[in-house]
């Protein structure tokens, strides 16, 4: 941890108390423990020196944009269909986009990721031939997840990788109106 | 030649269109055509089914599809006319003659200026499809200016179908002030209170009002 992550910290708490105090369940979300391990999955098991990374549905970043960092990536995009995500983000090259619809306007880069696959259409139809790539998904049921999937075998079949190179689940709990229900992970690293 | 179209599935009857047109013909000053559409492509069909295992609003399946289909069928017209789109369900308070009288370099749809001012619920909601700025019960537009939007849906519709239940979250986020240029801005909005709804202000002060499919009083 250095200046530069006390300086985002500072921006975006800034930003959301200033100018949108209603996304703070939002952004809650998104400094969570859980989005901490779900990023940490990730950081752990590649080196991304000299290389540029695209990262999909970044929320703002809050953990990928530090961690690509600390992994060495010398290029970080992030794209976000959400207005106000552009308003917050800092430190990386922000685009305005549908990762769906746009995604042939997309940088070039090394690696992409996604940790909200769920989000989502699924990634297999997007994802450049080719390309490394880190996607996660789950099997939460809550609103805004047009794409949960069942399994880490119905996730790793939407991805259609060539080359699987690891995968994972980890278990997590979630709770809101909808009352407390516990969940499942899915994480898949490959070449697409 | 000004058009005045409407269209007819699921549960709406004859008698609506009857209703709708006497509605129109009372009130316009001008003179009109009058046509609802009933016969549709069945090229969508296949996507439009709901994903079960999902919230409502995430089930995707664009069940109003047909809607977006106008945006073809147009092009029997010709191309100097103006067309303005009427859902089954709304009122006419006013003369329809402003809407004959507006400038037509982009199509027009119902912006909700309520609801933007209200800015919270909407920009929480954004990331979730939810929440659309747009309403497509009145549209107004010269045949072929809304083709990029069927061209659209044609050239992603797996995608389309898959991400979208309502297709005025469709078109406000691919074709709204937020998405990328070309596709963004493509619609001109009718000035705030020319068209009221049920939902958001309860009586009818403008020229058209919307009900947006709640029971008529």
């Amino acid at each position: 941890m250095n200046i530069d992550y006390a300086k985002r910290l500072e921006k975006v708490l800034n930003g959301v108390w200033w100018h949108y105090p209603f996304m703070i369940e939002h952004v809650r979300d998104q400094i969570s423990v859980t989005e901490y391990c779900i990023q940490r999955w990730w950081a752990d098991k590649i080196n991304l020196k000299e290389k540029s990374v695209n990262i999909l549905n970044s929320g703002f970043g809050f953990y990928s944009i530090p961690f690509a960092k600390e992994r060495g990536a010398v290029e970080i995009n992030t794209y976000d269909m959400d207005p106000m995500t552009k308003e917050i983000i800092m430190g990386s090259n922000h685009d305005l986009c549908n990762i769906v619809f746009d995604h042939e306007d997309f940088k070039q880069a090394d690696v992409w990721i996604n940790t909200s696959c769920e989000h989502n259409y699924p990634m297999g139809d997007i994802i450049p031939k080719g390309t490394m790539c880190i996607m996660s998904s789950n099997n939460l049921r809550k609103r805004g997840h047009i794409n949960p999937v069942n399994s880490l075998v119905e996730f790793k079949e939407q991805l259609d990788l060539s080359n699987l190179i690891d995968m994972d689940a980890i278990n997590f709990d979630f709770e809101d109106d909808e009352g407390k229900r516990k969940y499942e992970q899915y994480f898949v690293m490959g070449i697409k | 030649m000004f058009r005045i179209v409407c269209a007819k599935w699921g549960d709406y009857q004859d008698t609506n269109i009857t209703q709708l047109f006497n509605n129109v013909k009372e009130k316009s000053s001008i003179p009109f055509t009058f046509e609802c559409f009933t016969e549709f492509s069945d090229e969508f069909n296949q996507y439009q089914y709901q994903k079960d295992h999902c919230h409502y609003w995430d089930q995707g399946g664009l069940p109003h599809a047909n809607k977006l289909q106008l945006f073809k069928l147009d092009e029997k017209f010709d191309k100097d006319d103006v067309i303005l789109y009427l859902d089954l369900d709304v009122v006419v308070t006013g003369d329809i003659a402003y809407f004959f009288n507006l400038p037509t370099k982009q199509p027009y749809i119902i912006f909700n200026h309520w609801w933007y001012d209200q800015n919270e619920d909407w920009k929480r909601q954004y990331n979730i499809a939810h929440c659309p700025l747009y309403n497509s019960s009145v549209m107004l537009w010269k045949p072929g200016q809304n083709r990029p939007i069927y061209n659209f849906v044609k050239k992603y519709t797996e995608q389309v179908f898959f991400t979208y239940r309502g297709i005025d979250t469709f078109m406000f986020h691919t074709f709204g002030p937020y998405c990328k240029k070309p596709r963004s801005n493509h619609f001109d909005y009718f000035s705030d209170g020319i068209i009221t709804s049920e939902r958001l202000h309860g009586k009818a002060t403008g020229i058209i009002h919307s009900y947006e499919g709640i029971p008529k009083k």
